[in-house]
C-alpha cells in the first residue's frame, strides 16, 4: 500500500511535468527561465516549495524531538521574518536587472557588474561546492524516508531505491520541460506537502486527545520541551539563527525562479504570503516532532515523523506521508539541478567554450546533459555520505549566507569593487573550512567556542567587513550606471490625445 | 478606493499598480522594520513560561502570531513602498 501510494504520486508528478512541456518554445531562455512568464500564484508556490526540503518535514521534526518547540523560532519564524525582505530587496532587483540585461545566472551578473571573468568563475566554483551537499539533502532524504516508511533498515526498501526514484522522476520532467515544468510541478508539490502535513497533524494529535491534551502531557513529563528556557536557548543562538535564512538570497536556484517572474508585481503575493505559508508548513512538523517524545524517547532508529504515523495511522496515511516527503524533496531538488545545469551551460560552456555564441538548441541540449550529470553525481554521493540531513543542511546554508553580502554589494553599493567581492568570497571559504573542520572534532551541533553562536554569526559579518574594507582600499569601478535605477522617478507622460 | 488595502491586488493580480513613491529606489524606512521585527521576534520575556493557550505552548503561539504580523507588515510594504522603477515597462 505504501509503495503503491508513493509510486502513484510520482506518476502524477511526471504527468504534471509533461504537461508543462506542451508550452515549450525550444529556446534557451524558455528552457532555463520559462521565457520569464511565471505569474504570481505559481511564483509564490514555487518559492515556498523550493525552500522546503527533506529537512522541513523530517529534519525539523527530528530536531523538535530533541529540542522541543523552540525549533519553530530557530528555523521557522526566523525564516518567515528574513525571507520576505530578501524577496523585496534582492529578488525584485535581480529580476529587474535580469530582464534588462538578459541574465540567466548569478555568475553572468557578477561578471558583468564587476567586469571580471575570473571573479565570476571563482563564485561559480564556490556556488557549485555549496550546492552539492544541499542537493544531497534531497537525494539522501528521499532514500532514508522510503526506507523508514516501508519498515526500517532491516525489512524496508533499501535507501538507494528511494534515492534513485527521486532522481529518475526529476530527471524526467526537468530535462523534458525545463523551468516551466519545474514550476508547475513545484506548485503541485507545495500543495501536496501542505495538505499532507495538515492531515498527519490532525490524525496524530487526535490520538493524543487533541493538541491541548498532548501539550499538557508534555508539560508534565517533558517540561523543557514546551518552554524556550534560558539555559539551553541562548540569546546568541536565537539571534544568530536569523542569519541562516540569508542564504536564500544567494541560492542559484532562487535566482533562477526570481528571473522567471512575469513582472515585478508577481513578487507582491510571494512577499506577503510567504510568512504564512512557512508557518503552515513548519507548525505541524515541529508540533509532531515534539509530541513524539511522549511515546518515543531518544535515541531513535529512524525519523520521528515516520514512527508517529506508522504507530498512529494506517498504510494509506503512511503512503501519503511518503508522497509528502517526496514532494518536499523534489520541489527543491528539481530547481537545484536545473539551476546547476543552467550555470554549467551559461557560465562555463557558453562563456569559455563558445565565446557567448551557442545556438538555442545546443543551449537546451547542454542544459539537459548537465542536469542529468548532476543528478547522477548527487545519487552516487548519497550512497556514501554519512552526515545527517540536519548537519548537511546547516553547513550548506552557512556558506550561502556568507555569500549574500557580495550580491547585496553588487546590487546596492556602487563603490563595491571586484577586489572587495573576491576578498569576501575568499573570507567565506577560509572561515567555512575552518569551522567545518572544528565541527568534526565534537559531538552534536557546533557553535563558536561553545558560545551558542553558530558559525554564520562570524562568517556573515566577516564577509561584510572584507567587502567593505577591500572595496574602499581599491579603485572605484567605472561605468556602472546601467546596474542601478535612476535616482528620481521619471515624470509621468501626458496621455496621448486621439 | 485607492487608499484601501485590497487583498485581491495581492493574490492573483499581477498588474502593476500606480506608483506610490516619488523617488525610484527601495525606501530606507523599510530597512528599519527589520531590527524592530527582530526585537519582537526575540520574545525573551516569555521564554520560561510554560502556559498553554488554546492548547498550545505560549511561545509557540507567539511565534505563529509573529508570522502573521510579518505578513501584515509586508502587506503594508508592498502597498506603500513599491519602487516605481520595477513596474516601468
Amino acid at each position: 500500500m505504501i509503495l503503491a501510494v508513493v509510486i502513484a504520486y510520482l506518476l502524477v508528478v511526471t504527468v504534471v511535468g509533461v504537461l508543462g512541456h506542451r508550452l515549450f518554445r525550444g529556446t534557451g531562455e524558455d528552457y532555463f527561465l520559462a521565457s520569464r512568464s511565471i505569474g504570481p500564484f505559481v511564483l509564490l508556490m514555487t518559492l515556498v516549495g523550493t525552500n522546503m526540503t527533506a529537512f522541513t518535514m523530517l529534519g525539523a521534526s527530528g530536531e523538535a524531538h530533541r529540542q522541543g518547540i523552540r525549533v519553530f523560532a530557530l528555523m521557522g519564524s526566523s525564516s518567515a521574518l528574513i525571507i520576505p525582505f530578501l524577496f523585496y530587496f534582492i529578488g525584485t532587483r535581480c529580476w529587474w536587472l535580469g530582464k534588462r540585461q538578459g541574465y540567466l545566472t548569478q555568475v553572468q551578473f557578477i561578471r558583468n557588474r564587476y567586469n571580471s571573468g575570473a571573479l565570476g568563475t571563482l563564485l561559480f566554483v564556490v556556488l557549485i561546492l555549496l550546492m552539492l551537499p544541499y542537493m544531497l539533502i534531497g537525494v539522501k532524504g528521499g532514500g532514508d524516508a522510503l526506507t523508514a516508511i516501508t519498515g526500517g533498515q532491516m525489512t524496508g526498501v533499501p535507501s538507494w531505491v528511494g534515492s534513485l526514484l527521486v532522481c529518475t522522476v526529476i530527471f524526467g520532467y526537468v530535462t523534458y520541460g525545463g523551468m516551466r515544468s519545474t514550476a508547475w510541478v513545484n506548485t503541485f508539490q507545495t500543495v501536496v506537502f501542505m495538505v499532507v502535513g495538515a492531515v498527519a497533524f490532525f490524525v496524530i494529535v487526535g490520538r493524543y486527545g487533541g493538541i491541548g491534551g498532548a501539550m499538557e502531557t508534555l508539560r508534565e513529563t517533558h517540561h523543557d520541551l514546551v518552554v524556550f528556557g534560558t539555559g539551553r536557548f541562548r540569546t546568541l543562538q536565537m539571534l544568530s539563527y536569523l542569519l541562516l535564512p540569508l542564504s536564500i538570497g544567494a541560492f542559484p536556484h532562487l535566482f533562477s525562479h526570481w528571473l522567471s517572474a512575469k513582472n515585478a508585481a508577481a513578487f507582491r503575493s510571494a512577499i506577503v504570503l510567504y510568512p504564512l505559508c512557512f508557518a503552515v508548513v513548519w507548525f505541524p512538523s515541529v508540533a509532531l516532532g515534539t509530541i513524539g517524545r511522549i511515546d518515543f524517547p531518544p535515541p531513535l532508529d529512524g525519523p520521528i515523523l515516520v514512527k508517529l504515523i506508522l504507530s498512529n495511522a494506517g498504510g494509506l496515511l503512511a503512503g501519503c506521508l511518503g508522497a509528502g516527503v517526496f514532494a518536499a524533496i523534489m520541489s527543491s531538488l528539481d530547481s537545484q539541478s536545473l539551476a546547476l545545469g543552467t550555470m554549467f551551460t551559461q557560465d562555463i560552456v557558453r562563456h569559455y567554450g563558445f565565446h557567448n555564441k551557442l545556438s538555442e538548441q545546443r543551449q537546451v541540449l547542454f542544459g539537459r546533459v548537465f542536469v542529468a550529470l548532476f543528478l547522477l553525481l548527487a545519487f552516487l554521493c548519497s550512497l556514501v555520505t554519512t552526515q545527517s540531513i540536519f548537519a548537511l543542511g546547516v553547513w550548506s546554508l552557512t556558506g550561502f549566507a556568507g555569500l549574500l553580502p557580495i550580491f547585496v554589494g553588487a546590487l546596492y553599493w556602487k563603490r563595491s569593487t571586484k577586489q572587495g567581492a573576491a576578498a569576501a568570497i575568499l573570507t567565506v571559504v577560509a572561515l567555512w573550512a575552518y569551522f567545518f573542520s572544528q565541527s568534526l572534532r565534537i559531538e552534536g551541533a557546533y557553535t563558536v567556542a561553545g558560545s551558542g553562536l553558530i558559525p554564520a554569526g562570524v562568517i556573515v559579518p566577516a564577509s561584510v567587513l572584507a567587502l567593505i574594507i577591500v572595496s574602499l582600499a581599491t579603485a572605484p569601478p567605472k561605468e556602472i550606471s546601467k546596474f542601478f535605477p535612476s535616482a528620481v522617478q521619471p515624470e509621468p507622460r501626458e496621455p496621448d490625445v486621439a | 478606493m485607492s487608499g484601501q488595502l485590497k487583498f485581491s491586488a495581492i493574490i492573483g493580480n499581477d498588474e502593476p499598480e500606480p506608483p506610490t513613491l516619488n523617488h525610484n529606489h527601495h525606501p530606507r524606512w523599510v530597512l528599519l522594520l527589520i531590527p524592530i521585527l527582530v526585537l519582537v521576534f526575540a520574545n525573551f520575556w516569555l521564554w520560561e513560561s510554560d502556559s498553554l493557550i488554546f492548547g498550545l505552548p505560549v511561545n509557540l503561539l507567539y511565534h505563529i502570531g509573529f508570522c502573521v504580523l510579518v505578513a501584515a507588515v509586508m502587506l503594508v510594504v508592498v502597498k506603500r513602498a513599491w519602487p516605481p522603477y520595477l513596474d516601468k515597462k
